[in-house]
């Protein structure tokens, strides 16, 4: 195919460079002829070169090079006609020129000569203006041959630019008329060109349509200027364009029957007036558009206009006239009848359309959410009636339907004044899972950036109802959804969204987590993982807002007691429904600690039991030795940080701590854990104390426990890592003033890595080993060096360099 | 050398991004080196860290399920060593005497540490400390009061390394400066 356009294309060019020569040289015959002062010999070249025009050879893209280059000529002719010296002789001549021309032999240079004498002509004064331009509008008639008539008739719009008279109706200055006049004659040309224009398409045989398609499409700027032409006079107004102008040009277009001319036209209209003109005369313009053919791509057309008006409407300064609020109904009326009168319109066409509806009704009336829901009422009709369900969101209609949903989202940039347009949900349930999915996370996406809060219950309801598709399982959903990044991604939305939930108000915050906590609870295992600790969260944070506000609630100690008690069932819930138990572990330590925090009636219970709550997931669950050592560490920092617990509730924790770090799998582990347990001894705190327990003799029995698990470890690198750390560990609890910590064993443990260090082979592995032990040395000699007394580790023996 | 310290995020479960005038400093490319104290939570945090650097050292927090992820990391920058670690091992938490000596049994010139979520750097006695705090502001239970965005930035050149915290209070960015020079004696707090 292109190959053979290719050949048709540089066949076209050697047909063209023949005529463009041809024309060439009679031009320049011509121009020497008028040199020479010898008319008639002008015009004959003149003539000859106006008969290249004649041909049928050419595609329109060819003819238009040949016509520009050619009408390029003419202008000399022109200018010829213009620069003779003024005064009666060149009256005399011009007229005797004009009736000459009339007699060259064929009509297209004949009519092209006399365009081009006769304008001159009517510029001078005593012309029989009338009749020259009525001859010249009146004679182009004879060229009927599509691609020729509408070049011709381009040349005598051009031409006749200035001398079209603009004046008001009924002033009678000018010679040839008034506006209403010009207004006539560029009507006429219009029609006309448009009537050849239109023939193009029927000619030939059918299997070059689409070349002849193409070769139209390529023209369509020729008639388009007639309407440009009639916008630019001046005393072109408001009323005549409705009264004649616009009925005019529609009934043209409508008669045509022709879809790439209605197309064409029907656009150029909206681009080329004014929208002032628009506004006023939508009826009858929409009127039109239900007469067009079938296969004239409507949306386009409507959406245009649709958007083109919004944005009118929105720019005017003073306030709205009746029309305005009349603008949405008549559009949604009009593209209702539009689309019923269109049977096989596509669905994606009917989208394109209710988009720009849309766009009309939340940019120009953003608080008539009920137009919104009009056309949103209307979609779902539709989509309905045409049987369609599931739509995937790579699908042509699928796209066009999200952008449509996507449009409040964005507009309103508020989900709770989303909510009032209560069609949403249904049109959204048209999508499948996918498509439904998107619409949901670019909402969630809009409430975080937009900050909006959800600070009622309705609010809460409303918006989960249109997450479902997050929240709980669909029918149409993939299976092992787990597995699925675009799934997880959306929880993890969702979780975002939870701490969009605020209320002023403590009691009616709580209502609130507890109505999204029952929503969530038909999540289902998968999704409960992302949904249930977001709301614990929350529970604290709100937990700690009241008690920093005891005085706003009458019962602060039921009150808070009821947080804990909600945050105690919703963990449970998220290891035995969500099977998630590490996660639950790490939030009993959570809860535990934001308990304990606050001071309650009765609250050392609640931290006893988020505690040993914790201590049964681990024995139950975490069997990996990685792990247990990670976890050890969190119950062992976490029950460090309760201030609340009474002895007889501390020691049991502390006791299974120092216990739990015996059972890990690695000696070396075993040690370091223990060590950690002794800091919980010297530091932790209980109820009514003021100051950390520092219990020196669990302390000292910890490290010597560390000491022993330390000297049966195998690897002499472990070993010696293990007693540094252990020296270091002492040190820190001898200047602290520990009884236990006696210094023979803290000399005798310096001593034991000394010998060990200096067998070791110099190896790259042992220097970090054996820098640490030097760290250590170079730490307590600074320390000496500082001072006397405990703190500055008096009396511990550095050995010999 | 720019090393990014940053962490305790906490997205999704607590927060849900950077604050947007933090995303707008944090230009890919900038830093040689980022070194995050855990907690991320999500793949999507991690990513987008990934895209601000190539060389990039995460270390596990306690809310962190990648069992893969190390409790500690050492590293050396220029003449310093610097440890990583999320700091709900160091018993107890926040602790400065539990945190020096943590510094001294991983045998570092600079311990990088987070779980309080409060930003904070000093140096003492040589060994230089960095908190980043949490840069999404995210919730803590162990700190009380209103938790301020924040990370940090150092900038290490031979011996010297300077700490520059950037914390948002009210909307506005405001940065602390502290900086160490490791071959002069110990001075400056």
């Amino acid at each position: 195919m292109a190959q053979a356009e290719a050949l048709m294309d540089s066949e076209q060019e050697s047909l063209l460079a023949g005529a463009l020569k041809s024309a060439k040289r009679e031009a320049f015959d011509m121009k020497r002829a008028l040199d020479k002062g010898q008319h008639i010999e002008a015009f004959k070249h003149a003539a000859s070169m106006l008969s290249e025009l004649r041909t049928s050879v050419l595609s329109p893209k060819y003819y238009y090079k040949l016509y520009v280059d050619i009408v390029d000529e003419l202008a000399h002719l022109s200018g010829f006609l213009q620069d003779e010296s003024l005064g009666e002789t060149r009256f005399k001549q011009l007229a005797e020129f004009y009736e000459v021309v009339q007699y060259a032999g064929n009509i297209v240079p004949r009519l092209y000569l006399l365009i081009t004498v006769g304008v001159v002509y009517y510029k001078m004064d005593n012309a029989p203006k009338r009749e020259i331009l009525h001859d010249l509008v009146e004679m182009c008639r004879g060229v009927q041959h599509p691609l020729r008539g509408l070049f011709l008739r381009s040349y005598l719009l051009t031409s006749t630019k200035e001398l079209l008279p603009d004046t008001p109706s009924g002033d009678t200055s000018h010679p040839t008329g008034d506006i209403d006049d010009s207004i006539r004659i560029i009507m006429t040309n219009f029609s006309e060109m448009n009537k050849l224009w239109v023939r193009m398409q029927h000619q030939g045989p059918s299997k070059d349509r689409e070349k002849r398609e193409r070769d139209r499409r390529e023209l369509r700027i020729l008639v388009g200027t007639n309407l440009v032409r009639l916008s630019q006079l001046e005393n072109m107004n408001l009323e005549k364009y409705r009264e004649v102008v616009l009925p005019g040009i529609l009934e043209q277009v409508v008669s045509c029957k022709e879809p790439i001319s209605q197309e064409y036209l029907m656009d150029s209209v909206i681009q080329v007036f004014p929208d002032e003109y628009h506004y006023e005369t939508l009826h009858e313009y929409l009127e039109a558009c239900s007469d067009l053919e079938a296969n004239v791509p409507i949306k386009y057309i409507l959406s245009a206009l649709i958007d083109r008006l919004a944005a009118y409407v929105m720019e005017k300064p003073s306030a709205s006239s009746v029309q305005d609020v009349l603008l949405f109904e008549i559009f949604s009326d009009r593209a209702d009848k539009v689309i019923g009168s269109r049977q096989e319109m596509p669905a994606e066409d009917i989208i394109v359309i209710q988009t720009a509806l849309i766009n009309l009704a939340i940019k120009c009336y953003p608080d008539r959410t009920d137009f919104a829901n009009t056309v949103f009422g209307s979609t779902s009709g539709l989509l309905k009636n045409l049987g369609i369900t599931g739509l995937s969101p790579s699908s042509n209609v699928g796209k066009e339907l999200i952008k449509l949903l996507e449009i409040p989202i964005q507009q309103l940039d508020d989900v709770i004044r989303l909510l009032d347009i209560s069609e949403f949900g249904t049109l959204m349930s048209v999508l499948n899972y996918r498509g439904r999915c998107q619409v949901a996370v670019t909402l969630i996406e809009n409430i975080l950036d937009s900050e909006t809060q959800l600070t009622e219950e309705a609010h809460i309801n409303g918006v989960f109802a249109l997450l479902d598709v997050l929240l709980t399982d669909s029918a149409d959903q993939p299976t092992e959804i787990e597995k699925d990044d675009d799934f997880i991604e959306g929880q993890e939305y969702v979780s975002k969204l939870i701490q969009r939930i605020y209320n002023e108000d403590i009691l009616k915050n709580f209502k609130l987590l507890k109505a999204a906590r029952k929503v969530f609870g038909n999540g289902g295992i998968h999704r409960l993982t992302h949904t249930l600790p977001p709301v614990c969260f929350a529970v604290f944070k709100l937990a700690l807002r009241a008690a920093e506000n005891r005085d706003s609630l009458d019962n602060f100690d039921a009150e808070v007691n009821k947080f804990f008690m909600f945050a105690l069932k919703t963990i449970i819930a998220l290891k035995s429904e969500a099977e998630q138990g590490p996660l639950a572990l790490r939030m009993y330590l959570q809860a535990a600690i934001v308990n304990d925090r606050i001071v309650y009636e009765n609250n050392e219970v609640m931290t006893y039991e988020f505690i040993s709550k914790a201590f049964t997931v681990y024995e139950e669950e975490i069997h990996d030795s990685r792990e247990q050592t990670y976890f050890l560490n969190a119950l062992i920092g976490t029950i460090q940080k309760t201030t609340q617990l009474t002895e007889e509730n501390y020691d049991p924790l502390s006791s299974k701590c120092a216990m739990l770090s015996t059972k890990l799998l690695k000696k070396y582990d075993q040690a370091l854990a223990v060590m950690k347990v002794a800091h919980l001894f010297w530091s932790g705190q209980i109820a009514g104390a003021t100051e950390p327990m520092h219990d020196h003799a669990r302390v000292g029995e910890c490290l010597k426990k560390a000491l022993r698990l330390a000297s049966q470890c195998v690897e002499d690198y472990v070993q010696i890592t293990l007693y540094t750390f252990i020296l270091n560990e002492n040190l820190f609890f001898y200047e602290r003033g520990c009884t236990e910590i006696k210094l023979e064993n803290v000399n005798t443990l310096i001593d034991k890595i000394r010998d060990a260090v200096s067998q070791l082979d110099r190896t790259a592995e042992a220097d970090p080993i054996i820098d640490g032990y030097n760290k250590a040395l170079k730490y307590i000699r600074t320390k000496q060096e500082a001072g006397s007394g405990l703190e500055h580790l008096e009396g511990v023996k550095l050995p010999e360099e | 050398m720019l090393v990014l310290v940053i962490g305790d995020l906490h997205v999704p479960l607590r927060e849900h991004s950077l604050p947007p005038k933090f995303k707008k400093l944090l230009v890919p490319n900038k830093m040689q080196h980022i070194l995050c104290t855990g907690n991320l939570i999500s793949r999507e945090m991690l990513d987008y860290l990934r895209s601000l650097s190539n060389d990039i050292h995460v270390v596990r927090g306690d809310f962190d399920n990648d069992s893969s992820l190390p409790e500690t990391k050492i590293i050396t920058i220029g003449a310093f060593r610097v440890g990583l670690i999320h700091g709900h091992q160091v018993i107890p938490w926040g602790d400065i005497e539990a945190l020096e000596l943590t510094a001294r049994q991983l045998n570092v010139d600079v311990l990088v540490s987070g779980n309080t979520h409060k930003a904070g750097a000093f140096m003492k006695d040589g060994i230089t400390y960095v908190n980043p705090g949490s840069a999404t502001g995210a919730f803590s239970t162990i700190t009380e009061g209103e938790i301020i965005p924040s990370f940090s930035l150092l900038d290490i050149r031979g011996d010297v390394i300077a700490v520059y915290t950037y914390n948002l209070v009210d909307d506005d960015v405001k940065v602390d400066r502290f900086s160490y020079d490791k071959s002069k004696k110990p001075v400056s707090q």
